[in-house]
């Protein structure tokens, strides 16, 4: 599985949210490469999911990724909830 | 491109190396939020961390972005592409005692900002896991935002990263 991590620039608050999400992957044992890329560069690339802050809903319009926006980046919690809930629905 | 996920776990801190007396004005008054990324990207560059020219392209990305470096309900974190004007890793800390607008929502108002200065893709990556580890501490956040002594932040912020 790979998850790519995006906001404007891909150095700022993308890799806030790689790490948030690397943590809790690891912490539920499942194995998926992450990286950190800006809104330009990841609407080239192909994933199976992406991560961003909210603000960047327009930023990623017409992106065919699945996407999950979070709304308080340092907030572990409603990460957690976001993304083990898409990978549920998912499996 | 990608990136190489290694956080050294032991040895100085980073974050000790960029915030101190020079970089972290506290209680401090901003109109709007140009000014306060003028402010906290002037304590970056009177550390000769910056060019001049980096504190424009924050306020540009703010522009060309949207609000989105309202990381998380009254905290913002500047930052721009170092495009050269970056001279090291740097990190600079304010507080307002009149909270601003950045037009993010219920984010909104803003009264603990940061400005970032990074040299590359990664390699600020282990400043960000402490910076992470400090914003996660709802307590410690609120502490900071109230505080008035720049010692007492340096302390609070070494005894969370010590935990």
């Amino acid at each position: 599985m790979e998850i790519i991590t995006v906001c404007g620039m891909g150095f700022g608050t993308s890799l806030m949210l790689k790490m948030t999400v690397d943590d809790i992957l690891a912490k539920e044992g499942i194995k998926a490469e992450v990286s950190a890329l800006d809104a330009g560069s990841a609407k080239g690339r192909t994933a199976d999911l992406i991560m961003a802050s909210a603000d960047l809903e327009s930023a990623l319009e017409g992106v065919e990724i699945d996407k999950i926006y979070i709304h308080n980046l340092t907030d572990d919690d409603e990460i957690e909830k976001k993304l083990l809930g898409y990978l549920n629905q998912k499996e | 491109m990608e990136i190489l996920y290694f956080i050294q776990e032991s040895g100085e801190k980073m974050i000790y190396q960029a915030l101190s007396q020079n970089t972290i004005l506290l209680n401090e008054s901003a109109i709007d939020w140009g000014e306060a990324a003028k402010k906290a990207g002037g304590l970056l560059l009177d550390n000769q961390s910056i060019k001049k020219e980096y504190i424009a392209d924050m306020i540009a990305s703010v522009h060309e972005f949207g609000p989105y470096i309202v990381i998380a309900p009254g905290i913002a974190l500047f930052h721009a592409r170092p495009e050269g004007n970056v001279n090291e890793i740097c990190l600079s800390l304010l507080t307002l005692e009149k909270p601003i607008e950045f037009g993010a929502g219920d984010k909104d108002p803003v009264d603990l900002l940061f400005a970032l200065g990074a040299v590359d893709h990664d390699s600020h990556l282990q400043l960000m896991a402490e910076l992470m580890k400090i914003l996660k501490d709802g307590q410690l956040v609120e502490r900071i935002r109230t505080a008035t002594d720049v010692k007492k932040v340096l302390e609070m912020i070494k005894k969370k990263l010590e935990e």
